[in-house]
């Protein structure tokens, strides 16, 4: 046996190994950890004390859409939150497979009259008044029977239009609903918000990121360029996306009350 | 119906962050009143020391993933403990080390230490270190090999003093110990690592397995 290292020299080593260790590079955390936090406070189930487990069912299912989108991007999922029927994903990538449409008409559903609308879909539809009466009315099946709004906009001099549209405000009224009937695929860097719209909860997305509707035929994905607003009032989920600043925006989405 | 936590506390961040960047004191207060944003930016400022603390830990990046998004969570929960006059930095690293340690006991399935030293810096900017290039290629691996075989504690304490550089007593608030036992703890942990170190003279021959 040769001499033991001596303690300084070991202590030397360490510390040389430490300026060369190599570590994988740190993930963005910090969406996923602010959207838990939010998402909790969403769901208004702060642990009774710290540190308890959370939300264990939800916890449940990020495993199991993890583990979904991994089999098909290839990467992970960090986390899922949901407003109303709306849950939002916070990936890595966009995942892929199909290749996503910008919101136009005919993708939006059938046009219709408001009043046909209000005819067709089970729950009251909302109009922010600062807009007045919208141009065009369109309703979308969803899953589980539910039919979706989507009222637009026209731009003008006050409200210019959203990139790739012709329309200043586009309006999505979801029914309520257990299960999702839309997604959101955010990516990391794509910034999301806390704020309020009057006294309800509600999320600020900006950046240009996805909208897959869940429809009887399957999914149908929307390329999203402008600002969005997701919250949720008397049991409907409501999606703003406008050209918008963050102020303004709430600003609309508050002559709804 | 839901919950107020938040009040309008989200946005004091992107309020006051014209000015000037908001000291920790500032954002952990203003996390405790229920800004996520302002807590959001402290994640920001710890999330690279945490991710290496528990990668250090649990050697997988998908755990020290895991364990640095739960350890953030939870300590967001357990702010209201933490008291202002406190270092944030132990703190927060003791719950990420927790957190990576439960990972590591529920998963106790890697071998060997998933950490690698960086072989070959010539192609980067930065000239290494004379310490750097002082300790050979066989060197570091002995080392980390001989590391990997330490018990939890000891592999934690070594890689708070020596590779995140942490002063004795941050190591000592991060590990829930007293100032006076970092020393001695150390030492005998220095002293199980010398333990299964070759010999000098025997450095490159290979060592016995010290899984276990």
């Amino acid at each position: 046996m040769g001499d033991r290292m001596t303690r300084a020299d070991v202590e030397r080593s360490l510390i040389a190994l430490g300026s060369t260790l190599e570590y994988p590079p740190a993930p963005a955390v910090v969406p996923t950890v602010t959207a838990r936090l939010l998402a909790e406070r969403a769901a208004a189930r702060r642990p009774p004390f710290p540190g308890l487990a959370l939300w264990p069912r939800r916890r449940i299912l990020l495993l199991a859409v993890a583990g979904l989108l991994l089999l098909l991007a290839g990467t992970a999922v960090a986390t899922r939150l949901a407003i109303g029927a709306i849950e939002i994903r916070v990936v890595r990538t966009p995942p892929a497979s199909t290749p996503p449409v910008v919101e136009s008409g005919t993708e939006l559903g059938e046009r219709v009259t408001l009043e046909v609308a209000r005819a067709r879909v089970g729950f009251p539809i909302v109009v922010p008044e600062a807009l007045g009466p919208p141009a065009e009315v369109y309703v979308a099946e969803s899953v589980f029977s539910s039919r979706v709004v989507v009222l637009v906009w026209d731009a003008d001099a006050a409200h210019p239009p959203i990139e790739g549209t012709p329309w200043s405000t586009i309006l999505m009224e979801l029914p309520g609903s257990k299960e999702p009937l839309a997604s959101k695929e955010i990516l990391a860097e794509t910034t999301l918000e806390a704020v309020r719209v009057g006294s309800h909860d509600a999320y600020w997305i900006s950046g240009p990121h996805q909208l897959t509707l869940l429809t009887p035929e399957g999914e149908q994905r929307l390329t999203v360029t402008g600002n969005v607003l997701l919250w949720e009032q008397d049991g409907t989920t409501l999606r703003l996306e406008t050209a918008l600043p963050k102020a303004e925006g709430v600003a609309l989405a508050e002559s709804i009350m | 119906m839901r919950n107020r936590l938040a009040r309008d506390g989200v946005s004091a961040v992107t309020d006051r962050v014209e000015g000037r960047p908001l000291e920790e004191a500032e954002l952990i207060e203003l996390a405790k009143d229920g800004d996520v944003q302002a807590y959001g930016e402290l994640v920001t400022r710890y999330r690279e020391l945490a991710f290496r603390t528990a990668f250090l830990i649990t050697r997988s990046a998908a755990d020290a993933e895991d364990a640095a998004q739960d350890a953030f969570v939870k300590a967001y929960y357990a702010l209201e403990r933490f008291r202002a006059r406190d270092p944030f930095r132990p703190w927060i690293l003791r719950i990420v080390s927790n957190e990576a340690k439960n990972r590591l006991r529920s998963a106790r399935r890697r071998e060997g230490l998933a950490l690698r030293a960086a072989e070959d810096r010539r192609s980067g900017d930065a000239a290494p270190s004379p310490e750097a290039a002082a300790l050979e290629v066989e060197a570091k691996e002995a080392l980390l090999r001989a590391l990997g075989g330490l018990k939890e504690n000891d592999r934690l304490i070594i890689a708070y003093r020596y590779f995140l550089e942490l002063s004795e007593a941050e190591t000592a608030q991060a590990l829930g110990i007293r100032p006076g036992t970092v020393k001695s703890r150390l030492s005998r942990a220095l002293d199980r690592l010398r333990d299964r170190l070759p010999a000098e003279r025997e450095a490159s021959l290979p060592m016995e397995a010290t899984d276990g």
